[in-house]
């Protein structure tokens, strides 16, 4: 598994880079379905279960119609403050729409014995231009997170609908 | 554009470095409580016909479920109160000092609310009954004081404030300095060998004094301190 993700990255970063770019932005996970091992968690419709702050860095090569992202995001959500690698691709639908696919991973902070964290993510994205540079990118999607290890118990996992709202740095790229 | 990405990423370590919650120690649910969570409280419920309610807020950093044995403790077995513990927002009170209001709107039935805090929660709690004095009867503060900007000196409403003596973040100077704000009836009381984390179950916190108690004793012995206050 580990050398295929090896060649896969390797295939990635050799090829021509077209252009480089970073976003940094808000999310919230409204939350749609809780599993907890430990406690039955009652659920009343939607209910907001976090948010947190992203930072992504893209880069998009000319041989490809994907641009590969590489992030970090601090957010927090029931089981407390988790800092997560976010490591996707996306692509255009036309100019300003697109889908991004990204993969977490990370960490439940805990003071003596964090916990892991692994998860998905699938979203659309809308680009805003201003002075003729896309600025700022909207996201909708759906969400996987499962806490391994919540109080040294059980599994605990969400399936969480985020929006985010991101500020795009960079030559304007999505 | 490095410059920018290097503060950002920089940015979210340091933020990540304060961050890191208190994990609940394991906890054996007592029969007589039925535990009902929510994503916004836990409620735990010991079968009585409610008319007292008790509203908590966490310490700073530590999971609520960590206070699950101060409010399911046996002594409060027989009592006709229910208890509901608030899950703040990144483990932080401060992000939600008033949501006291929601739950009183949530629990109609019962008739005379407390609310009750550990630390920053206390502060918080404090802040709470500052916005809106006519809501509470009582409050219980846990090894903690009201900010600078609160003044409850005149609020009707009835105050106990618990700390233990080898407890070295709540330190008895700051219960002293602020003393003047809170209303003039105000019980102050002292668990002997008890330090600031007893209050809860989840280990040691950092920069705090030793326990000479046990967790569980410290945590009976505040019980029957709040039992007495609230009847």
């Amino acid at each position: 598994m580990i050398r295929a993700i090896l060649i896969c990255m390797l295939f990635i970063f050799c090829m021509k880079v077209n252009s480089q770019s970073f976003d940094v932005g808000l999310m919230v996970f409204p939350n749609i379905i809780t599993q907890n091992e430990l406690y039955d968690v009652e659920k009343d419709g939607l209910t907001l279960n976090g948010g947190g702050l992203k930072f992504n860095f893209q880069q998009a090569y000319k041989q490809s119609s994907y641009n590969y992202n590489l992030g970090v995001e601090l957010s927090f959500n029931d089981w407390g403050n988790q800092i997560l690698s976010r490591l996707g691709a996306n692509t255009l639908l036309d100019n300003q729409t697109g889908i991004n696919i990204i993969l977490l991973n990370g960490l439940a902070l805990y003071v003596d014995n964090s916990a892991y964290v692994f998860g998905a993510e699938a979203s659309v994205f809308y680009l805003i231009k201003i002075k003729n540079i896309n600025r700022v990118k909207l996201n909708v999607g759906l969400r996987f997170t499962q806490n391994t290890k919540y109080k040294t118990i059980g599994n605990f996992s969400f399936v969480d609908l985020p929006v985010s709202i991101s500020w795009l740095f960079g030559n304007g790229t999505n | 554009m490095f410059k920018k990405g290097c503060f950002f990423v920089g940015l979210l370590l340091c933020i990540t470095h304060f961050s890191c919650s208190y994990l609940p120690k394991t906890f054996e649910p007592v029969e007589s409580f039925s535990i009902t969570e929510t994503q916004k409280y836990i409620e735990i419920d010991n079968g009585q016909q409610a008319t007292t309610g008790i509203i908590f807020y966490p310490g700073g950093l530590v999971d609520a479920h960590a206070y699950l044995p101060l409010f399911s403790n046996t002594l409060m077995a027989n009592l006709s109160v229910k208890s509901v513990l608030v899950k703040m927002p990144l483990n932080l009170a401060v992000f939600d000092a008033n949501e006291a209001q929601h739950v009183i709107e949530t629990y109609p039935e019962i008739e005379r609310w407390f609310i009750a805090g550990h630390s920053l929660g206390g502060a918080m709690a404090c802040t709470a009954v500052n916005n809106s004095p006519s809501l509470f009867n009582g409050m219980i503060l846990m090894a903690a004081y009201p900010a600078n900007s609160v003044d409850l000196s005149n609020w009707a409403g009835n105050v106990l404030s618990v700390r233990g003596s080898n407890d070295l973040l709540t330190k008895q100077k700051d219960i002293d300095n602020t003393k003047k704000q809170l209303p003039a009836n105000t019980q102050f009381t002292t668990i002997n060998g008890g330090n600031h984390a007893g209050f809860g179950q989840y280990g040691v916190q950092s920069k705090d004094g030793e326990n000479e108690l046990s967790n569980p004793s410290q945590i009976d012995i505040t019980v029957e301190k709040m039992i007495n206050f609230i009847l």
